[in-house]
């Protein structure tokens, strides 16, 4: 018993695929890095940089898509080829997604003005690198297929709702110190809930990858943090 | 909670020295399909041809173990083997019509046992028979023509009308598309889903996606050893052993 | 050069393997057409009969008969000199010798058909009718050039006079031929104008019958049991083997055999159609069940299972589908068998159907003859007469055999076309 597909051609087919998912979870990565170095360090002139690489991502996407049709449509996969290939699907529609909030991010860096307080800023780049981590870490485990190191991801999502209500706090706090803050505190606003739902994404793609592996669903609700107001 | 209409218990299958089967516990379940899939010489031809014994024609085949249907032994010295071929009827792999016209081709099986003494009684038994395997329409204005003059895939369900004339509880079907088209076999695939909730079916196929569409129970046998029996989307979204999966997927086989 | 060259050579030794088959073909045809051209050029002769045309007067004084007499009357009455002096009148003799030579002419048989025309019409009494009279043997060998009249006096069966009255009588136009109806209707004669197949016919016919109905069965009921029912082991080997064998044993040994057994043994009588349908029936045995067998073996074992799928028994499976599958070619197996049978010739000397055998059989226990056998027979005579008949019998028997022939193979394809 050999663990390759007696066809070559499926078998490059299949790991061609999971090349693809691993790449654009590479760019992803980097693209979420980016934009949160941007945001904490207000650096306009990365802006246009990071906008562009999103068109990258946005490429992925379609080809991954073509790639998994025609795979469905030649060889109708079964168990664990259905599996990975319908995982390899879904993960693509959230590694985008999350590469949109990150485009997003970084649009919002252009209004902030230079010199922010660390009080302001200090959670949201906790959160930032939680977030940046847990997309690493769950990438990390599609690659290797780890099922224990995804459940982790998934649980983990509990610390980035936490932070997520920290990180809302310190800007709603320093908001209402001064209504002139007020243009750029929205932005941050909004940029801290894009963080939040780029951990949910990323708790997406370690339930794809569990299911992926073992071919049942993590049971149960997965633990939640403190509800934040908005 | 579906009734256990066949059940073999520590078959083993010998053909002289050679053995065919190991140690094979299965049962099917009534007024369903159970696929048999594996590869080429893994011993599920021989197992369904046990049922109906029609190993018994081959003489240096040695059975040890029991098969039980409805919870008696059918290689009891004390069963009558036409009367167990009229409860299990079979179609083959290629159809294989009588050189007879297709009304014979259907009366023959109920003159024998018996179960159409007038010619009103036959004619009904045949127009059932054909109706019930979809043929009815194609060919009731020619039940005097050979049945050898229908195309492929009418020639089996003329095959499948015939095995349900006699009204059997457990029809076996043995690769019974590989012959045909795809059209044919859509038709017969559509044939097996209406009559599974008159009969209890067996098919043994090579084709995945075949046993995916038709049956609710899969055994996967290899070099005669049973390796996995379930629920048919479990084993072909997520089995057990590593062996079935390996084979489902294109792996080895 | 060498792909060309090669090419060349192939073309070449096609052309010459077709040239030696077409070859080998028209070699057989001529054979075969130099065969029929010999047989039918003496045969069909025979099929004619010299007649003389003899004005018959029943003159009442010499049969004492009246117009109305009874069949029995007829036959117990006295034709003869009645049958002389009519044939007399036919031509004006000079002497007694004269006129014994001018009798030799016509066939002994004259006075019968002279009778047999009374036996007709029974009002014949004093009245003439003219009849036509069976020539002899030689003025009908003579008739249809056969004849050597240059040869001198008396190195020939004819003498100067007779051949005078011969061209008188051709000259006059009383002499003729008719087809010959003795030829089918009479049974051997001593007299080659008079013999004919009839004896032989009805002799072979029967001889058949008798060996279809004893061998059919038999071979059939065994090829089946063999194939179908019996063990595959040794003892059976053995017996298909044997079965084999016997089907190239040469013909004479069943002759030895039934002389023996049938003759010697049980008694039966001897030259009868019975001993010779029995002797040919274990002849025939194995050239039926080696067909039969083979058409059964034809049989493909999907339409065994499809019968045994449907709740068939054995038996059941056999005879109702497999035997009618194998009918066909049992069929023409057996008609072929039948058709050697029909020309088998040295068992039948055997057992003793060489006798010389005048009547018509008309049951199978009386004496005959049968038509290779009274082929043989004829070719020994002197007569010339004898020599155009055997081929005429010869003609007759491969019609038969063409026809039978025939029939196998219609059958053959009629049955095929309906299994496909």
């Amino acid at each position: 018993m050999s663990e390759e597909h007696i066809v070559k051609s499926y078998e490059e087919e299949l790991q061609y695929l999971n090349d693809s998912v691993i790449k654009m979870g590479s760019l992803t990565e980097s693209q979420l890095y980016d934009s949160m170095d941007a945001v904490i360090k207000v650096d306009k002139d990365s802006i246009d940089k990071i906008i562009k690489n999103d068109e990258q991502i946005n490429k992925f996407r379609s080809k991954i898509d073509t790639q998994i049709m025609t795979l469905l449509v030649k060889r109708a996969p079964m168990a664990i080829d259905l599996r990975s290939t319908i995982a390899a699907l879904k993960i693509s529609q959230d590694l985008e997604r999350i590469g949109d909030l990150a485009k997003s991010n970084a649009k919002k860096v252009k209004p902030l003005p230079l010199n922010l307080p660390e009080e302001l800023l200090g959670n949201l780049k906790r959160l930032g690198d939680l977030v940046v981590k847990q997309l690493t870490d769950v990438i990390n485990s599609y690659i290797n297929r780890d099922y224990d190191k995804a459940k982790e991801v998934w649980v983990k999502d509990e610390q980035v709702d936490d932070l997520t209500y920290l990180a809302m706090n310190s800007v709603i706090a320093f908001l209402s110190k001064d209504k002139k803050n007020l243009d750029f505190s929205t932005h941050l606003i909004f940029a801290t809930k894009n963080l939040e739902r780029a951990g949910d994404h990323i708790t997406n793609i370690a339930e794809s990858t569990c299911y992926l592996i073992k071919g049942e669903y993590l049971k149960g609700h997965r633990p939640k943090g403190k509800e934040t107001v908005v | 909670m579906k009734k256990v209409k066949i059940r073999a218990k520590n078959l083993d299958v010998f053909y002289g020295d050679k053995q065919a089967l190991f140690n094979v516990n299965l049962e099917l379940n009534e007024k369903e399909v159970t696929a048999l899939i594996g590869p080429s010489g893994c011993g599920k031809s021989t197992f369904i041809r046990c049922i109906n014994r029609m190993n018994d024609v081959i003489d240096i085949c040695k059975i040890e173990g029991s098969i039980e249907m409805d919870g008696y032994d059918i290689n009891d010295k004390s069963i009558d083997v036409v009367e167990l071929r009229e409860k299990v009827g079979m179609v083959f792999q290629k159809p294989n019509p009588f050189p007879k016209s297709i009304y014979d081709n259907i009366s023959y099986g109920p003159k024998i046992h018996g179960k159409g003494e007038t010619k009103d009684e036959l004619d009904e038994i045949v127009e059932n028979s054909l109706k019930k395997a979809a043929l009815w329409n194609e060919v009731k204005d020619r039940l005097n023509e050979p049945g050898t003059s229908l195309s492929g895939g009418q020639q089996q369900r003329l095959c499948i009308a015939r095995a349900i004339s006699v009204n059997p509880e457990v029809i076996l079907m043995d690769e019974p598309c590989s012959a045909l088209d795809p059209i044919a076999t859509a038709k017969i695939e559509e044939l097996i889903d209406e009559l599974k909730t008159t009969y209890t079916i067996v098919i043994v196929t090579h084709s995945m996606a075949q046993a995916v569409r038709v049956s609710q129970k899969t055994g996967f046998f290899h070099l005669g050893k049973l390796i996995e029996v379930g629920k048919t989307e479990k084993i072909f979204k997520n089995p057990d052993n590593k062996m079935t999966q390996d084979y489902i997927t294109g792996r080895f086989g | 050069m060498n792909k060309l060259e090669r090419l060349k050579k192939r073309h070449s030794a096609e052309k010459r393997f077709k040239f030696y088959g077409i070859a080998s073909v028209t070699i057989a045809i001529i054979f075969v057409l130099i065969l029929i051209q010999n047989i039918f050029s003496k045969g069909s002769s025979a099929f004619q009969k010299t007649v003389i045309k003899v004005d018959v007067f029943y003159d009442s004084e010499l049969i004492e008969l009246n117009n109305g007499a009874t069949l029995k009357e007829i036959y117990d009455a006295d034709f003869y000199d009645l049958t002389i002096e009519n044939l007399l009148k036919t031509y004006p003799s000079k002497n007694t010798d004269e006129e014994d030579e001018l009798l030799k002419l016509f066939s002994s048989d004259a006075e019968y058909e002279i009778k047999n025309a009374f036996l007709k019409n029974n009002q014949l009494i004093d009245k003439t009718i003219t009849l036509e009279i069976t020539a002899s043997d030689d003025i009908d060998q003579l008739h249809k050039g056969n004849y050597p009249r240059d040869l001198p006096e008396d190195r020939r069966s004819i003498t100067d006079n007779q051949l005078f009255i011969y061209d008188y009588f051709v000259e006059n136009e009383i002499i003729n031929k008719n087809f010959n109806n003795y030829f089918f209707t009479n049974g051997d004669s001593r007299d080659p104008e008079l013999a004919g197949i009839g004896g032989a016919l009805v002799g072979s016919f029967y001889s058949i019958i008798i060996c279809l109905l004893i061998a059919f069965p038999i071979a059939v009921l065994a090829s089946i049991y063999l194939e179908e029912f019996a063990p595959k082991n040794k003892i059976t080997d053995f017996i298909e083997i044997n079965i084999n064998n016997l089907a190239a044993v040469p013909s004479i040994v069943y002759g030895l055999l039934a002389l023996q057994v049938l003759l010697a043994t049980l008694h039966l009588p001897r030259s009868t159609p019975l001993v010779a349908g029995i002797t040919l029936a274990l002849m025939t045995l194995p050239r039926i069940i080696i067909p039969c067998r083979a058409s059964l073996k034809a049989v493909p074992p999907s339409i065994r299972e499809g019968a045994l799928a449907v709740g068939a028994s054995k038996f059941q499976s056999v005879f109702h589908h497999v035997v009618p599958l194998a009918l066909p070619g049992t069929l023409s197996g057996t008609i072929i068998g039948l058709a050697q049978a029909l020309g088998e010739t040295a068992p039948l000397i055997l057992i003793g159907m060489v006798a010389f055998v005048v009547d018509i059989p008309s049951t199978p226990i009386d004496p005959s003859a049968s038509l290779p056998v009274q082929v043989y027979l004829w070719s020994e005579s002197a007569e010339r007469g004898f020599v155009e008949k055997t081929s005429a019998t010869i003609m007759i028997l491969l019609s038969f055999l063409i026809m039978m022939n025939f029939i196998a193979v219609y059958l053959r394809q009629k049955f095929e076309k309906r299994w496909n």
